[in-house]
């Protein structure tokens, strides 16, 4: 107990200046360079005719997904498998929400049947707004959280790989065609 | 009388006690502390950071994509006209809707002003670039659309980019 020493005073002041300096430079300096509002991109390569035969040709995908974007949320999906198509709409809500959620769904539920296929063909009517298509199209770009991750099969190693990604490359597919 | 008033002052001095005093500093270091993690969490780190364009309200988007290149033409598509980089390429008579002098007569989605600017840029990359040619030339373009803006519109833009050598396109959103 020889080590306390009552009458030491344990008490100190902080030198808060030096402190103070570095903050009072900071701040101003990242009050300039701060970007309060990012921006980002979307890529959207545009098809060309001859690329689109080569990698037809090259890569045989399990199936292409198309999801039409019309007006008044009027959203479908088609499926193109083995030569069949198969029309899949998605209900309609008054609440815009409830539409978004019910097009979530139907995503889902052709990517557990399609879950190598990662690119969606986005084909909107000419009068729908920019706004509503990159809507759709966040809506079905990835999981929501809490959903069970997919498996796939890596063409490459033949391992089996898990991903929240749905549908995250986006074709304009109608540019040229309309 | 002097006397008096020297007096006085003292006993002032003595009810106001001393003239330094103490600033109460720990409010300010806290407020400083607080606005400093907001903004270095706020700091942004891309290499290539996009200017929005003033006049143009981009979309919101969920995309955490960046620009990896610095080497992409800005195409903005406003409610008053297209342009290019800074440029205006086309003026719309009314809100949104192209002039029908604009348009292609032969192909309705082709837009010959804005392909012939796109095209001269073009050809100064080739000019600077010896190594690139018509058939490797693979150009990118930054369209900034504004959110309201009709697919129709966007497509003409996007079909023309593409005859233009421009088929990398990327479309500008503001990050959620």
């Amino acid at each position: 107990m020889a080590s306390i020493d009552s009458d030491q005073d344990t008490s100190f002041d902080l030198n808060l200046a030096p402190f103070l300096d570095i903050i009072v430079s900071i701040v101003p300096l990242l009050l300039l360079v701060v970007a309060f509002s990012t921006t980002k991109i979307i890529e959207t390569p545009v098809p060309l005719v001859v690329e689109k035969a080569i990698q037809e040709l090259n890569k045989k995908p399990q199936a292409e997904v198309i999801l039409r974007v019309g007006n008044g949320n009027k959203l479908s999906f088609v499926t193109k498998s083995n030569g069949s198509e198969k029309f899949h709409a998605v209900a309609l809500s008054k609440e815009p929400t409830q539409i978004m959620d019910n097009l979530y769904a139907k995503a889902l539920e052709i990517k557990r049947q399609f879950p190598e296929v990662f690119n969606v063909s986005v084909e909107p009517d000419s009068d729908v707004e920019l706004n509503s298509i990159i809507g759709a199209i966040d809506v079905v770009r990835k999981l929501r959280t809490g959903e069970e991750q997919f498996k796939f099969k890596d063409p490459a190693t033949g391992d089996f790989l898990s991903t929240d990604l749905m549908f995250p490359k986006i074709t304009f597919s109608n540019v040229i065609e309309e | 009388m002097r006397a008096k008033a020297k007096r006085g002052m003292s006993r002032y001095l003595k009810t106001k006690g001393s003239s330094a005093f103490k600033i109460q500093i720990t409010s300010m270091v806290d407020m400083f502390v607080l606005l400093l993690i907001f903004l270095l969490m706020n700091y942004s780190t891309d290499k290539y950071i996009i200017t929005a364009s003033k006049n143009v309200n981009l979309p919101e988007s969920i995309s955490d994509m960046s620009s990896d290149s610095d080497k992409v033409v800005n195409v903005i598509v406003g409610r008053k006209g297209i342009y290019l980089e800074d440029e205006q390429i086309i003026e719309f008579q009314n809100e949104a809707r192209l002039p029908a002098s604009s348009i292609d007569e032969k192909d309705s989605s082709f837009l010959p002003k804005l392909f012939e600017t796109m095209d001269q840029v073009a050809e100064k990359v080739k000019a600077e670039n010896p190594e690139v040619t018509d058939k490797n030339f693979d150009g990118r373009v930054l369209i900034q659309a504004d959110r309201t803006l009709p697919y129709d519109l966007i497509r003409k833009v996007m079909y023309t980019s593409m005859m233009a050598g421009f088929s990398d396109v990327r479309l500008a959103v503001v990050g959620k």
